[in-house]
């Protein structure tokens, strides 16, 4: 699945080939059904295959709280798949993103990992 | 109609001086729909990005921006009587305030009231904590009320009080004023 970025929604690049997904860009929607219910479906077919390795790419400056939930609500799914890991980006001098990665961590039981963008 | 339309020509240069008077950036009064809440963001945007390029101070106050527009357009009570409210971003010197009006009906004052002053009452590490308790408790519920979340975020991002006002607009509706102040940092923007 590939969808192009907008003012308020990320690019995002689904393969279930090679394990990679990947959000970039910004995520406000006030209406985050609409656009992250096709994305968890294809979550949940992707978790039918049980790839071997998955790894969650989050390259985002900014996201609304609305956006948050739906986030946690994904990583949830990754909770039982085996070798899953979050690559967890952010611009170096925000230590708000950085922290927003901890606390997501925190929150699910997966491992992340910390990289910044330029 | 000729006194009324030299009321409103009058009216037009006092509300230029007023906002003038008050540094506002950008104000939008008026309906708040999807699609107009886009643009205000996107015009808001444009204006922080010229007052604080590319920077941390940036991010802050944009994402303020967007939680305050998004709670005006998911929990406002708009109606009939009362289709409008207002969205304010203002300037002092390093000082930046984001400030929105809306109408809600006069039952929710007492729990919005208590959220806020939850929320005033908690130091930054206080915020943290209900952050991660709120968004917990937030994915369990379906259709669960994001506002709290919102405002939570907004405190976070602003690092100083939040303040509130509700003013009684007949018998059950109330006019909620909001402002969430940030004050810009001194940091190299890259």
């Amino acid at each position: 699945m590939i969808l192009n970025a907008t003012f308020e929604t990320p690019a995002v690049v689904l393969d279930s080939s090679t394990g990679k997904l990947e959000f970039v860009g910004r995520s406000l929607p006030e209406d985050t059904a609409t656009f992250y219910r096709p994305i968890l479906r294809w979550i949940e077919d992707y978790l039918l295959l049980k790839n071997a390795k998955t790894e969650i790419d989050i390259k985002l400056e900014y996201f609304n709280t609305a956006t948050s939930k739906v986030l946690l609500t994904m990583l949830n799914k990754f909770k039982e798949s085996n070798n899953v890991i979050v690559n967890w980006f952010h611009y170096e001098e925000d230590e708000d993103m950085l922290e927003s990665g901890k606390e997501f961590e925190e929150l699910v039981n997966i491992p992340f990992s910390y990289h910044t963008m330029e | 109609m000729p006194s009324q339309k030299l009321n409103n020509l009058s009216t037009v240069y006092d509300l230029h001086k007023s906002m003038e008077e008050n540094q506002v950036i950008i104000a939008y009064e008026g309906e708040f729909s999807p699609n107009i809440t886009q643009s205000v963001l996107s015009l808001a945007e444009k204006n922080l990005d010229q007052k604080l390029e590319r920077s941390q101070s940036k991010r802050r106050a944009f994402n303020i921006a967007v939680e305050c527009l998004q709670n005006i357009s998911t929990h406002s009570d708009r109606n009939e009587e009362y289709p409008n409210s207002i969205f304010i971003i203002g300037q002092e010197g390093n000082e930046f305030y984001i400030s929105s009006g809306n109408t809600i009906k006069t039952s929710k004052v007492e729990n919005l009231q208590r959220k806020l002053d939850q929320i005033n009452n908690l130091d930054s590490d206080g915020l943290k904590q209900l952050h991660m308790q709120a968004i917990k408790e937030s994915i369990k519920i379906k259709e669960s009320n994001n506002a709290g979340l919102g405002l939570i975020s907004i405190a976070r991002k602003s690092g100083q009080k939040l303040e509130y006002q509700f003013m009684p607009v007949d018998a059950n509706n109330a006019f909620f004023s909001f402002q969430a102040t940030f004050v810009k940092q001194e940091e190299t923007s890259i």
